[in-house]
């Protein structure tokens, strides 16, 4: 979530270089093929650490869209770029007047949440309708 | 019966008496005279009764306890019979009758008479009683007497026989002083009222106080654990604080030897007393006999109030400024311009034990209760000024940092860090802030409240990582330097960083107690509770002695919870956070509550079906021991709790779905007190075993 987090010095867990996610690509869109941190059946997780402190980690289908992201660290991550078109949609559902609290946002496929606090936040934000084939929200965490 | 008679000294006792029928006494005594009849010269009549008594005792030095044995003896000594002859003779009370035998007639205990009848010429009877020491008469004398009469009385001219006394001296009852050692141990104290933080001393002095030596010597004095052990001072031996032992050694006879143990009261201990004992020991304990010397205690009383500052603030729980803020717990905060008493008091702030540090919104309008102070803006060390991006769970507040004195309760702080939210011609927030979320800093609507007063368990809002020398280069988007080019992410150090006012208080600085009542299932209009500042630093703000102190991790100030066998979070570090500012218990239940939960209307919390309970267990967090504390809860479904009343705004059974963490908002805190403990603050000897903060105790 730096103010141009694509130009920041990232670090890619197990020393690899990122790829078109790290350079801007949001949810549902396509990133090219490169190499991946873990690999599964039915998507690829990738870890990387923000200049703040954050860990960040994209969950990329085998088609080579990005589905979902999950951060924990000290400070949320750049939701705008990830976010995409869908970021005005996320902070119109984001106002809840009744509920003061974690962020807890399911409007439509569009599915973002983040608890913690000040030093700690733990998050994710995903497309339902992204997700592969055999693959649930669960496994981005 | 008379006992006005001389107390004859045991030594002196004298066999006079007249016609004396004793055999094998110890000792007598009889009447004062052995005059016989006839002795006062006028001639005898032919048949003239004589009666005479005489008494001894078997036994005239007796013990405590020990039996003795009164023979008395009515003898008919006239030439002509005595009748109807009785014997007084009562039992003295330091006596207790054990049996009474007659040769003749009857003895009533209850009045001491002997009902002897009538005694024809130159007969005796005998009576013996037999009675055992009571344990009071220890060295004193007791005199018994038997005094015998006939009737009628006229017909005994001699009435000078008619009496006798014997005297018993009982020994003292403590056996004599032995040349066995005593050992002796006294102790005390040289202020019984300190203060919290205050050092105290006890002496205690092992006496060798018999008459042969004490060998061996061990004193045992263990310091409570609301004391600090400091020193010891031996003049002889060595002692071990952790086992409370000083081992003396051998003492000749009249010899004593002294230990100083200095220590320091906690902070946990205000208010309360502290005994402290110390027992002596021989190598071999029943060498001696007088055990009852062997302990000494000396006892404190830490003196309450400390400062004697106020340090509770009401805390309300209301519909606040908006009218339909659900869980809302606030209070006012008075701030002043730097230095002068140019001040301006703010209601309906929240209090959140889930931030750090006071962030107001500014005044829009006149009048509208929103701080216009002209606080002094913060800049860095380019003279630009210094605007912060502050990240809360669910939105983002903007805003410069200004300093500001703050007063609460009676507290005071002096020049602090504070952001000021929504402040007219301040530059507008940058991207690397707005694109975290949402804005919640753009009206009292949006926050619910005038301002947020962040009071949970760090000191600074961002901590090292917003620092030059804790970040390594790379800045985080929290605080940034706001020239007329626009905002760029900057490093702040601690010190001009938002900070949690408490820790900056002179006094009552190391932590807040939360208290709430609790409050019906179905919810309430309102509640009142209070937050007090400071732990264990003044008569009021004590650690419960039923608290578990949970120790938070260090670099993210949560804890860990257990639930369904499952430790959250998995990993290390903690991130379970026990928060004011969170309308609702949070946490994922997908057995339970058919996560996501309310299918319509409050699509964000919990709707079970009927209200379900969870057993939960919150855990310390890092690598120290691990603590635990129950968190027993229940939920209810937020339609039915919603839907209860329309002035209902208290509920504490109100939660919702949250995937990653718990977090346990304000429905936890009624019923409860709830310590947060504030990092880097040292506590000597510990609370509950913690050093230091961060922590979370309830």
């Amino acid at each position: 979530m730096n103010a141009r987090w694509m130009v920041l010095a990232v670090l890619l867990v197990a020393g690899l270089e990122l790829g078109a996610a790290a350079q801007g690509a949001a949810l549902g869109q396509q990133v090219e093929a490169h190499a991946q941190l873990e690999v599964r059946s039915t998507y690829s997780m990738r870890a990387l650490r923000l200049a703040s402190g954050t860990e960040l980690r994209e969950y990329v289908a085998p088609s080579g869209v990005i589905f979902a992201i999950a951060w924990s660290g000290p400070t949320l991550p750049d939701l705008q770029t990830y976010l995409g078109s869908h970021f005005s949609e996320f902070q119109a559902a984001a106002r809840d007047v009744k509920r003061r609290g974690p962020l807890y946002v399911h409007a439509g496929q569009l599915v973002v949440e983040n608890s913690g606090h000040m030093r700690d936040f733990h998050g994710r934000a995903y497309l339902e309708d992204a997700l592969p084939a055999a693959t649930t929200a669960a496994v981005i965490q | 019966m008379s006992r006005r008679w001389a107390w004859f000294p045991l030594a002196a006792l004298a066999v006079v008496l007249a016609g004396c029928g004793g055999s094998g006494s110890s000792s007598s005594s009889s009447s004062s005279s052995n005059a016989k009849s006839g002795s006062g010269g006028t001639p005898p009549t032919t048949t003239v009764a004589d009666l005479a008594v005489s008494m001894t005792v078997d036994n005239a030095t007796p013990a405590v306890g020990g039996t003795i044995h009164y023979t008395i003896t009515a003898a008919a000594q006239g030439t002509g019979a005595s009748t109807g002859v009785v014997v007084n003779s009562l039992l003295p009370s330091s006596l207790t009758l054990v049996s009474a035998t007659a040769s003749m007639g009857s003895y009533v205990a209850s009045s001491g008479v002997w009902t002897v009848g009538d005694m024809p010429a130159n007969t005796s009877q005998t009576l013996v009683l037999t009675a055992t020491v009571n344990n009071n008469a220890g060295a004193t004398t007791i005199p018994n007497t038997a005094t015998a009469s006939e009737s009628p009385v006229d017909v005994d001219p001699n009435q000078t026989n008619n009496s006798a006394q014997v005297n018993v001296v009982v020994a003292a009852s403590t056996p004599p002083t032995s040349t066995v050692a005593d050992l002796a141990v006294s102790m005390t104290v040289d202020n019984a009222n300190p203060a919290v933080g205050e050092t105290i001393r006890y002496t205690i002095t092992a006496d060798a106080k018999g008459v042969g030596p004490s060998i061996g010597v061990v004193v045992n004095s263990l310091l409570p654990p609301s004391l600090t052990y400091v020193s010891a001072t031996a003049s002889m031996g060595s002692y071990v604080a952790s086992s409370g032992v000083w081992t003396v050694g051998d003492m000749p006879a009249n010899t004593s030897q002294t230990l100083v143990l200095a220590a320091t009261v906690n902070n946990n201990a205000g208010a309360a007393t502290i005994p402290n004992s110390a027992t002596a020991g021989e190598s071999s304990v029943d060498v001696d006999p007088d055990q009852t010397n062997n302990i000494a205690q000396a006892d404190v009383v830490v003196a309450p109030g400390g400062s004697g500052i106020d340090n509770v603030q009401p805390i309300f729980v209301n519909a606040g400024i908006t009218g339909n803020y659900a869980n809302g717990v606030f209070t006012s905060v008075e701030v002043c311009v730097p230095g002068t008493t140019n001040c301006q008091t703010i209601d309906n702030v929240l209090v959140d034990t889930g931030s750090y540090g006071l962030r107001l919104l500014s005044s829009q309008t006149s009048g509208d209760g929103l701080v216009s102070l002209p606080l002094p803006q913060s800049t860095d060390g380019s003279g630009q000024a210094i605007g912060e991006c502050t990240q809360f769970q669910d939105a983002y507040t903007w805003g410069p940092v200004a300093t500001a004195d703050i007063q609460i309760a009676g507290e005071k702080a002096a020049s602090v860090p504070i952001q000021i939210l929504g402040k007219a011609g301040f530059a507008s927030a940058p991207s690397a802030c707005t694109s975290t979320g949402l804005a919640e800093n753009d009206s009292q609507s949006t926050l619910g409240a005038k301002g947020v007063l962040g009071i949970g368990v760090f000191r600074h809002d961002c901590g090292a990582n917003c620092t030059a020398a804790g970040n390594g280069g790379s800045i985080p988007p929290v605080y940034f330097s706001c020239p007329a080019s626009g905002c760029v992410a900057t490093d702040v150090d601690l010190t001009q960083q938002v900070q949690n006012p408490v820790w900056l208080f002179p006094q009552d600085n190391d932590g807040v107690i939360v208290q709430l009542p609790a409050i019906p299932n179905a919810g309430a209009v309102s509640a009142t509770g209070t937050l007090t500042f400071g732990i264990g630093t003044q008569s009021n703000n004590a650690l419960s002695g039923t608290a578990s102190v949970l120790a938070a991790d260090g670099n993210t100030g949560g804890i860990k919870t257990v639930y369904q066998g499952i430790t959250y979070p998995t990993g290390t570090g903690g991130s379970t956070v026990l928060d004011t500012g969170s309308n609702g218990i949070f946490f994922l239940d997908q057995a339970t509550l058919n996560y996501p939960a309310c299918p319509s209307g409050y699509t964000s919390f919990y709707c079970p079906a009927a209200t379900a309970s969870f057993s939960v267990t919150n855990q310390s967090a890092g690598t120290g021991t691990i603590t635990t504390a129950l968190a027993p809860f229940s939920i209810t479904s937020a339609d039915t709790l919603f839907g209860n009343s329309s002035s209902f705004n208290v509920f504490s059974q109100l939660g919702g779905p949250n995937p990653d963490t718990f977090d346990f908002g304000l429905p936890f805190f009624f019923g409860r007190t709830i310590y947060f403990g504030i990092n880097a603050t040292q506590r000597p000897g510990g609370l509950g075993g913690v050093t230091t903060g961060p922590f979370f105790a309830y």
